[in-house]
Formats: structure tokens, sequence, C-alpha cells
């Protein structure tokens, strides 16, 4: 019961605030500017007779969506979600409340999550709106023929499955900079330090370095024309994302309730 | 100060500093008794913040330093933080919301009715800005706020740090009151800090005079008053100053100011002396007689003096 009361309070400092705004206008980014690329180049996109265009349409969709979009976003949401206590100098103000540390961090770690959902509910419906004005506009898409799934070199995945390992590859860099927004008050050494995982995670990856499944920020990078394993759900790099996830989390979790003062 | 009555508030040898090297506080013990308004008072950078986050568990104190409700609940932190509202600096207020969503984190945690928002509300006198924008908030209205969240619970004991600082002559009139009729009325035991004696002279009735991390002066609004009386300055005037500070200066604690000359921790002994020594050396004295300081101005020599003792 205390823990969903905490819960709602940090519902409520999100009122008025730029973070949900930041989960629409980052949701809705790529499969608008992708919407608008298929209008102007129409018949570069046009799928063969009986080729499922679901296919190229979320590889191409969601390669946008991995390749820069989403850490820089995660650093942005994550250190404006907690730049909230900051800013408004309120840590003293809930330490002194009667809610243990405990309850804090995970009614904050939880509200993170949800938004993190939240944005992939939203990027789904978006790039399903998409496909669908597509559909409308010009039939011969058939993307109301075929089912949404996405496949690549010849193995398939569910969209759903495909989006949950989106999701997975992510964790590490939701962990880490989850520590590091409580941690520094300046939102933009966040930004910063997320700016600079992409770009080493992308050197990384054109350089096609092996050390790359090591390396958190590349996580999501390895997402882009991600091949699934046909014989496993989780790729190395995921397992490494849920490894580095946890690990930092308890790191995280020790430091907020006993050293962490605000 | 009475030991039979119960201490809200008890620290014992309280040191502290930020390394190892400089103390900010020294051997700190105070005693606050339930019921009290405690002035907490002490130049800026004497360390009465600290002490604030001390007691709340914001800094971390040494084993056993600190009590609060007589030690009652030591160990459970979220029982202790249950009885007390605290303002620690300037309020901490999400600016992006309104005063109601302000009181209702609040009020959500400790678990109160909602009635008892519009209740503080009221209090507060912020009933008609309840669903502005904090960010538009004079810094009157929202130190009330402030006072408004720490009030919500009915706390048993309420720390202010600097409750009144930055307001207007009408806001620290108005704050005064309040905080006599939630003391009066509730019986909540107020600790309060400020950096200057005339802000809450009227308001408390314990004073505690912090400089230089070291408690310097502890007691009722009455003893330091009588301290005050005690210390008086005896000041002279006489037909030539300048040969009379010459003359007493070796043998007294004298200094010549605007045409008088001032001595300081007299008795009337010593009094005596000085009016006889001048009599023998030819010096005439127009006046002799005793200054009473402001208790303003005797908290700044308290703690100036300090510095230099």
């Amino acid at each position: 019961m205390e823990f969903i009361i905490s819960f709602r309070t940090e519902l409520i400092k999100i009122k008025n605030s730029f973070t949900l705004w930041l989960i629409v206008i980052g949701s809705a980014f790529i499969p608008v500017f992708f919407l608008l690329h298929h209008f102007y180049e129409w018949e570069r996109y046009l799928p063969k007779p009986d080729e499922n265009p679901w296919f190229e349409y979320f590889r191409k969709g969601f390669n946008g969506v991995h390749f820069i979009l989403l850490p820089m976003l995660l650093a942005l949401l994550i250190g404006l979600l907690l730049n909230i206590e900051h800013k408004s100098n309120t840590w003293k103000h809930i330490f002194v409340l009667p809610v243990s540390k405990t309850k804090i961090y995970f009614s904050k770690y939880l509200l993170l999550i949800s938004l993190i959902i939240l944005f992939y509910c939203l990027l789904l419906l978006f790039f399903f709106l998409g496909a669908l004005i597509l559909s409308l506009w010009k039939t011969e898409f058939n993307f109301l023929l075929f089912k949404p799934i996405y496949l690549y070199h010849s193995v398939q995945s569910g969209i759903v499955g495909f989006v949950v390992k989106s999701f997975i590859s992510i964790l590490g860099i939701t962990a880490i900079h989850f520590w590091l927004s409580y941690r520094l008050k300046n939102l933009f050494i966040n930004i910063g330090i997320g700016l600079a995982g992409v770009v080493l995670s992308i050197t990384l990856y054109l350089g096609k370095s092996h050390s790359i499944i090591y390396f958190p920020y590349a996580f999501p990078v390895m997402m882009c024309n991600f091949v699934p394993d046909s014989q496993h759900f989780l790729s190395d790099f995921h397992i490494n994302s849920i490894i580095c996830f946890v690990a930092v989390s308890i790191l995280s979790y020790i430091d907020f309730t006993k050293k962490f003062k605000g | 100060m009475d030991k039979t009555n119960e201490l809200i508030i008890e620290t014992q040898n309280l040191e502290f500093g930020f390394n190892k090297k400089e103390r900010v506080l020294k051997n700190i013990n105070l005693k606050v008794e339930k019921g009290c308004i405690y002035g907490f008072l002490g130049p800026n950078g004497a360390g009465k913040t600290t002490t604030i986050r001390l007691l709340l568990g914001l800094l971390d104190a040494p084993e056993n330093s600190v009590k609060l409700f007589d030690g009652k609940f030591t160990g459970n932190k979220l029982e202790v933080f249950s009885k007390v509202g605290s303002l620690i600096e300037q309020p901490s207020l999400y600016e992006h919301l309104s005063g109601y969503d302000n009181l209702e984190i609040t009020r959500s945690i400790r678990k109160v009715s909602r009635k008892k928002v519009s209740d503080v509300l009221e209090l507060v006198k912020l009933s008609n800005a309840a669903k502005k924008y904090v960010g538009t908030y004079s810094l009157g209205m929202k130190q009330r706020l402030g006072l408004a969240i720490a009030l919500i619970a009915d706390p048993e004991l309420l720390i202010l740090d600097e409750p009144v600082n930055g307001l207007d002559p009408n806001g620290i009139v108005e704050i005064r009151e309040l905080l006599k009729h939630i003391n009066k009325e509730l019986g909540t035991t107020i600790f309060l800090s400020s950096h200057l004696l005339s802000e809450i002279e009227k308001l408390v009735t314990h004073i505690g005079i912090l400089n230089m991390g070291e408690l310097v002066f502890q007691g009722t609004i009455t003893d330091l008053q009588n301290l005050q009386s005690i210390q008086s300055e005896y000041c002279i005037e006489t037909n030539n100053n300048k040969a009379a500070y010459e003359l007493l200066r070796r043998r007294f604690i004298v200094t010549l100011q605007d045409d008088t000359l001032i001595f300081g921790n007299t008795s009337n002994q010593i009094n005596a002396q000085i009016i006889r020594e001048l009599v023998i050396n030819n010096i005439e004295i127009y006046s002799a007689a005793f200054k009473t300081k402001e208790l303003e101005q005797f908290f700044l020599k308290m703690t100036a003096n300090y510095v230099v003792n």
C-alpha cells in the first residue's frame, strides 16, 4: 500500500513537466519521419506483390529508432525525471518524510520503466497508424493483407517479441543513467555521457568490433538489422544487458539507501 | 532549564565536520523542552543548518549524540519522521506543480485526510492561490506553502530553518502569529533558526546561540535578558576624554567612542576605582552611567566577541 502511495506521488510530480511530452514526441519522431519519407519516395518503398511489407517497414523503421534516438532519448528522459528533485531542491524534503528510501528508490524506478513501456506502446501505435495511412493512400502497400511480423535474413520474430528484445537491450543503459541522474545534478553532464556512449558504440558497430557485446550503449545499436536467433530468444548482448542492469541496479540501490543524502 | 521536563530534542557533545581537519560543530548540547518555542540563533555560517540536518538525519551524526522525543523511537527513523514537520533552508517545492499538488504529495505520504489540505491552505492564507503554479508565487507565499507542508500532519515537533528569511515585515508578523497560534493551540514544539534575534525575540520562549560551531548561550529568553543587564556597559564622559583614556587603558578594559569612555565587564568596585582615579588626576566627570544595549546588539556582541576570544 505504501509503495502504491509513493508511486502515486511520483506520478503527480511529472504533471506539467516535459517528461510526458518527451515520451510522446520521442515515440512519434521516427514513425512520422518515416511516413513522410514514404510519401516522398513511395515508389522505392512499394513491396513486390505477395511480399509481406511489414518486414522492411519494421526493419528500417526500428533501425532509425535504435541507431541514435533510443540511447539519447533515454539519457534525456532519465535525466529529466530525476532532475525534478534536483531542480526543486526536494531530496531533503522527501528524505524526512515517513517513507523508506527503498520505497522512494523503487517507485522512481517503476515510474521510469512504466514510461519506457509507454514509449514502446506509443512507438508501435505510431508505426501501425503510419502503415494504416499508407494503405489508405495507396493500397499497393499491402499492409492490410499481411500479418505484422519482423523478419530479417529469413528468421522471423513476432513484433511483440522483437520489441521485448529491444526493451531488454536498453536495460543496461537505463540502470547506468538512473544511477548517474540522481548523483549528478547537472542534466547536461548526463546527456553528454549519453552522447559520448552513442558515438563510441557507433564507432564499435561500424568497426565491427567483437568487444561491442560488452558495451551497454552499443546494445540498442546492435538491434539495427537484428537477425533473430532461431535457437534462443535472447542473444549474448541481451544477456549482457540484463547482467549490467541487475549489477548496476544493486549498486545504485545500495548507494541510494546508504550514502545518498540529496 | 528545568530538567524534569520532557526533552523533545537533545544532543550530547555533538561534533561534526565535513572533513577530518575542520570541525563545523563543537560539543553541542542542545536541550529543547516539549511545548517550547526554541530560537536557534547564530550568524550566517555558524552551523545552524548543519545542526538541523544532523537532527533530521540528513547528515550522519556520531552515534548516540542526537536524541529526539527522549529517545523513544531510537532506531525507528520513520516513526520519528511521522511526528516531525520540517522546513530546511528555502522551501522544497515543485515549481511546475500547483500549491495544491505540492501539498497532495506530502499528504499522501503522511496519510492524512484530504480535508487537511484545505485546512492548512486556509491556515497559511493560500486558499485562493492553491491552483496556481508555485513558480508564480512570491517568496512569502512559498515560505507559507513550505510551512503548510510542514504542518499538514499536525506534527509534535516543527523544525524550521530560517522560516522568516526574506519576508517583508508584514510577512514576518504573520508567520510569527501563526507559529504562536500553533504552539498555543496544538502544543507543537517549535525549533526555529534565525540569524537575526530581532526577528524572533518576540516569538521564542527559549534561545540557543551558536557561534563558530559552539553553543555560546542556552536558556530562556529571560535568562538572556538577565545576562544582558549584567553585561551592560559603564559609560563615562569627562572634560578630557583622551587624557582619561590614556590614564585608564592600561588597568581597565576601556574603549573611547564618540567622546565617551566605555568600560566593559565592570563591577561596583571597579567602577568606584575608575571614578577615584579620574578625580585624583583632576579630570572632571560630566556623566557616568550604565548603558543597556538592545537585545539584538547584545546578541551581535556576543557572537562577534566570541570570535576574538
